[in-house]
């Protein structure tokens, strides 16, 4: 199940939020959540939820040997290894086997049988929270969890399971078992679940169907200048405005039972260098990376060869959590190689020119760098930067013109949309509310009128999303 | 105090009316008539699926709950509508000296015909797209 759906928004939610809500200890609220986050999960994996609570338990478990054991280095050091040995190895199985095997087919001309799982959704989010629990409490930073049902919860809680953030357990521990759930903080989440369900459906959808138009169009080859500039941009906005949507989502949906997760984006697109790209794009995976990779690594302690072996590591591990394949790999090392550039003198030299430099730098490296992203056949990737680059019917053909004059306007809302536009509207709203002393009653009341344009706009966009038109009805 | 309870209603305003919007929605569709099919796509609609072990192991059985869902949901011809209306309003059109024909229609309407494989931004209305950063 997704958030953007019919079936999530009018059946799940509102159910989920009065059986919840109709408990009042948060300990019962806990076993409602588990329970709707375990149908959450199962809806759409209604085999591997097996996995995913197999994981919890074996976590839970290694979590209370490492207590057990706190004072016995090695013993607790063996627990640690050994949790996180059997939960990449989940990972490695269902995400990365058919890669690799495929890979020694290619390299060695074996005929190995290539393992083809399904991958279960999700997998990547789950497995690298449980980790924060066990590496965490390993460190002395968290307090054994005690009940497993409690460490499900953590693991299943249905906004952050399928597409993140990836919330640490030293952020919610506290929260799992006293948390105060406000008026206020169910209206917040009200308002930023929506925001986030607006970005998906009216925006990245939209966005989406350019890219179908462009990228996935079967006619790559055939494509001018402008309908390659149009299709990247168009995926540059439909991966930012999908993914913060769901971080939206997710943001929200936690503050309406209670929780609050950690901002994944700040405004990623209005970054002036690829480190500052990087610190507001995705934030809770480049942190992980940071403090359970980078850091343990040795970080920038042990001079500039070491700091840039660390580096290389992480951004390939970065680019090979994205997916099993050598364009993921290749969009990491692009990272590090612009990271490595900036570090040794580009961010500085950035720093002192003007603003709008950084501005075009990083617009220009990032759309470049969702190129590598998207395209995971190497030879489609190089067809495609052929045509951006040196396109055959040169870069005003009939096919472009078309597409600008069809989804220019699109295109520039969408890259309004992208800027902190929103939250500069509100805090002017606010201030204008206290100039006039409005009473909280009108502005709650704006506020559920917005609410309800935004779901109505949603729910006409999915209810439209299933609609396959018969040809001759168009004409 | 009489500040915070105004604040409590502004937050009572935007949950009740959130809360009532998707539940009465939520139970509409329980009571609204079922439609068999649909003119302007040709097809027949999707019924509520039964419900078999075989299809709740391959999920085959949530997939069809969800195309019911939605095949079925209250209002959705006006919502489709209202859809559209909205995303033209996004789209400029093109002038009116330009005709685009699909294929190897024939022309005859003038010079400035071209001629596509497929109509850009003309295709099937979107198909629910998955995200692309799931997993």
């Amino acid at each position: 199940m997704v958030f953007s759906s019919l079936i999530f928004l009018y059946a799940f939610l509102p159910l989920c939020l009065i059986f919840t809500h109709l408990a009042s200890k948060t300990r019962t609220q806990n076993y409602v959540l588990l329970a709707f986050s375990l149908f959450f999960y199962a809806w759409g994996e209604p085999f591997w939820v097996i996995l995913m609570i197999m994981t919890g338990v074996f976590i839970w478990l290694t979590g209370l040997a490492i207590d057990k054991h706190r004072a016995h280095k090695t013993k607790k050091k063996l627990y640690l290894t050994l949790a996180i040995i059997i939960a990449l190895s989940s990972l490695a199985v269902f995400k990365y086997a058919g890669f690799f095997f495929q890979n020694i087919n290619a390299v060695f001309g074996t005929n190995l049988s290539i393992p083809s799982f399904s991958l279960p959704i999700g997998i990547s989010f789950y497995t690298f929270q449980t980790l924060t629990y066990v590496i965490d409490l390993y460190r002395g930073h968290v307090k054994v969890q005690k009940s497993v049902l409690n460490l499900l919860l953590y693991e299943s809680l249905f906004p952050q399971l399928i597409a993140g953030p990836i919330v640490r357990y030293a952020d919610i521990d506290d929260q799992i078992n006293r948390r105060t759930i406000s008026l206020d903080g169910i209206r917040t989440g009200i308002g930023r679940f929506l925001a986030g369900l607006a970005k998906k459906v009216l925006i990245a959808n939209m966005a989406g169907e350019i890219v179908d138009l462009t990228l996935n169009s079967g006619h790559l080859a055939q494509l001018d200048g402008l309908e390659a500039i149009i299709g990247i941009l168009a995926y540059t906005f439909q991966i930012y405005f999908d993914f913060s949507g769901y971080s939206d989502m997710a943001i929200g949906l936690g503050h309406m039972f209670g929780f609050n997760f950690k901002e994944n984006f700040r405004h990623p697109y209005i970054a002036r260098s690829v480190t500052d790209f990087w610190r507001r794009w995705h934030i809770s995976l480049s942190t992980f990376f940071r403090d359970y990779v980078y850091i343990p690594l040795g970080g920038n302690r042990r001079g500039l060869p070491v700091q840039i072996r660390n580096m290389l590591i992480v951004w390939g591990l970065t680019g090979l959590w994205h997916g099993a394949s050598w364009n993921f790999i290749l969009w990491g090392l692009y990272y590090f190689l612009l990271l490595t550039v900036e570090k040794i003198g580009w961010l500085s030299a950035l720093e002192r020119l003007p603003k709008i430099v950084g501005h075009l730098y990083l617009a220009l490296v990032v759309i470049f760098g969702w190129a590598l992203f998207y395209f995971v056949d190497m030879s489609e990737l190089g067809i495609f930067l052929g045509r951006l680059f040196v396109p055959r019917s040169g870069y005003f053909g009939v096919r472009g013109v078309i597409m600008l004059k069809n989804h220019g306007l699109f295109l520039i809302l969408a890259a309004v949309a992208s800027l902190p536009v929103l939250p500069r509207i509100r805090a002017w709203l606010r201030s204008l509310a206290n100039r006039f002393s409005a009473s909280d009653t009108l502005i709650g009341g704006l506020q559920a009128a917005f609410n309800i344009i935004l779901l109505l706009l949603s729910t006409a966009s999915l209810a439209a999303s299933s609609f396959n038109p018969f040809l001759y009805f168009r004409f | 105090m009489r500040k915070n309870t105004k604040k409590k209603t502004g937050s009572i305003i935007v949950i009740a009316s959130f809360i009532f919007i998707l539940s009465v929605t939520g139970l509409l569709k329980l009571v609204w008539p079922e439609q068999r099919i649909s003119e302007a796509e040709a097809r027949t609609l999707a019924t509520m699926p039964s419900i078999s072990g075989e299809s709740l192991r391959d999920g085959s059985f949530p997939l069809a709950v969800e195309a019911y869902f939605t095949d079925q949901f209250p209002l959705r011809n006006t919502l489709i509508r209202f859809s559209d209306s909205m995303r033209n309003m996004l789209r400029i059109t093109i002038g009116d000296d330009v005709q685009i024909i699909q294929g190897n229609q024939d022309m005859g309407q003038g010079d400035s015909n071209v001629i596509l494989d497929e109509l850009p931004g003309d295709e099937p209305m979107g198909v629910g797209y998955t995200s692309p950063y799931v997993n």
